[in-house]
């Protein structure tokens, strides 16, 4: 294979000799030093190959032996340059496309995460970044030991880490620890109060001694189930008291809205190009005016990954700001906005809202929306109960 | 098979056969006579007539040939 490879790359000639004594012919050529190879006789003709400066020798022991020798077919590289002489232009493009390959064949194509559900994957792309582990980046230039163990000092959350690289593309593989339960100490005597004023639907108490029944009224720290529980022999003894308290509720949710408000307008918008090419970004705009505010990347797409080829742009918006003064409209379905954030803040997901009722009041400065929420939930807060 | 280092005078030259497919003899003098069927090597005191169907000489470089095809028979010839 390599003898073949070399006599391609030095050239050789494919010739036929015809006539006179081809046994003669061989020898002369031997004696002569001229190397032949692959050398046929049909009985008519002898077939054989020999290289280029060879070949310009073997008119003597041809002559000699009374053969005529005829050139078939010429072989190799320097006949290959010779042909394409007037196509420099081609040969200089096959030889850059060589370059370029043996050179993003260095480099990372793509990096990949895997394993992580916690952690977003721009997060650990960003860390990789850091460590010189992005898109073009050069290979052996990773240590990807020294990464790993970087990656588990900055992510106590990791538990395990890992990076390979495949080809072109580097994989993390990460395994997230598992969230420890909350230990809860029950040891430390706990009451339970009410957080807020309500009206006792149902007491669930899992441990201590309940102080309310249904239907009482409470208010907000009231106690409602007692960390003091009686033994059967009368003595007493401090728990903590566990268990839920639902009670109907009614909240006060109001917010103001002003009929002026300071907002920010777009006067101008400017899309900035630029080309993308194993992470370097070549810019296709000189100046650039604005705040940039978000980006955009379209990149070629492989069979089943994303080349690192294609086009980026920043999209930045020039903005004046000014005062506008709001509708009517508006100022409510603001002030809504603000309730229900206000409403969602508020409640959880135990519980049940049974009755809701907005009112609008117009104030000097715009509007208020009060919002009257009565709801089940669960009013049960833990406070500590401190035993002399 | 494998002859090496003969040192019998009236033998010279190496001869190497792989199977029947392929024979390399050193210290060959020169071609006597070939055609595709059978060839004729001179290896100074003896005379070595390989037979067989589409006899090539892969390479002839001093005094080293090798020789590609199917091998029927070999005979040494004074």
């Amino acid at each position: 294979m390599i003898i073949k490879l070399l006599r391609l790359l030095l050239g050789y000639v494919e010739f036929q000799a015809t006539g006179g004594f081809p046994e003669r012919f061989l020898n002369l050529c031997n004696i002569n030093g001229i190397t032949l190879w692959n050398v046929q006789n049909d009985g008519v003709k002898v077939k054989a190959c020999t290289p280029i400066k060879a070949y310009r020798n073997i008119r003597k022991p041809a002559h000699k032996s009374g053969m005529k020798v005829k050139i078939i077919r010429k072989r190799g590289l320097p006949f290959f340059v010779k042909y394409n002489k007037a196509r420099v232009g081609v040969l200089i493009g096959a030889f850059v496309s060589v370059v370029l390959l043996f050179l993003s064949s260095c480099v990372l194509w793509d990096v990949e995460v895997t394993g992580n559900t916690r952690i977003k994957n721009e997060e650990l792309l960003e860390s990789l970044s850091g460590y010189d582990v992005r898109v073009g980046s050069v290979k052996s230039e990773i240590d990807t030991k020294s990464v790993e163990s970087q990656l588990l000092k900055d992510y106590p959350e990791l538990s395990w880490v890992s990076i390979n690289i495949f080809g072109m593309k580097a994989v993390l593989e990460v395994k997230e620890n598992k969230d420890m339960p909350e230990i809860i100490d029950d040891n430390i005597p706990m009451n339970i109060v009410a957080k807020k004023d309500g009206r006792i639907i149902l007491v669930n108490g899992y441990s201590g001694t309940n102080v309310v029944k249904e239907k009482d009224v409470v208010l907000s720290g009231d106690l409602l189930i007692s960390g003091i529980k009686i033994n059967q022999d009368g003595s007493e003894r401090a728990v903590r008291a566990k268990g839920k308290v639902f009670a109907e509720t009614t909240t006060n949710l109001s917010c103001e809205v002003s009929r002026f408000k300071d907002v920010q307008l777009i006067s101008e918008t400017n899309v900035r190009h630029k080309i993308y090419v194993l992470g370097v970004e070549i810019p296709l705009w000189v100046k650039c005016k604005g705040e940039k505010l978000y980006n955009g990347k379209k990149l070629l797409k492989g069979d089943s990954t994303m080349l690192p080829l294609g086009i980026t742009w920043d999209v930045s918006y020039v903005l004046n700001y000014e005062t506008i003064e709001m509708t009517e409209e508006e100022m409510r379905l603001l002030s809504l906005s603000e309730v229900v954030k206000k409403k969602r803040n508020e409640f959880s997901d135990e519980c049940e809202i049974l009755k809701t009722e907005y009112k609008k009041k117009a104030t000097e400065k715009g509007i208020v929306i009060e919002n009257k929420v009565v709801a089940k939930e669960n009013i049960a807060l833990e406070k500590e109960l401190f035993v002399e | 098979m494998k002859f090496k280092n003969l040192k019998d005078d009236s033998v010279s030259g190496n001869i190497e056969l792989f199977g029947n497919k392929q024979i390399i003899i050193d210290g060959a003098k020169g071609v006597i006579d070939y055609s595709e069927d059978f060839l004729k090597i001179d290896l100074g005191n003896i005379c070595l007539k390989i037979s067989g169907h589409k006899l090539m000489i892969e390479s002839f470089i001093y005094e080293q040939i090798d020789v590609k095809g199917e091998i029927i028979s070999l005979e040494f010839m004074n």
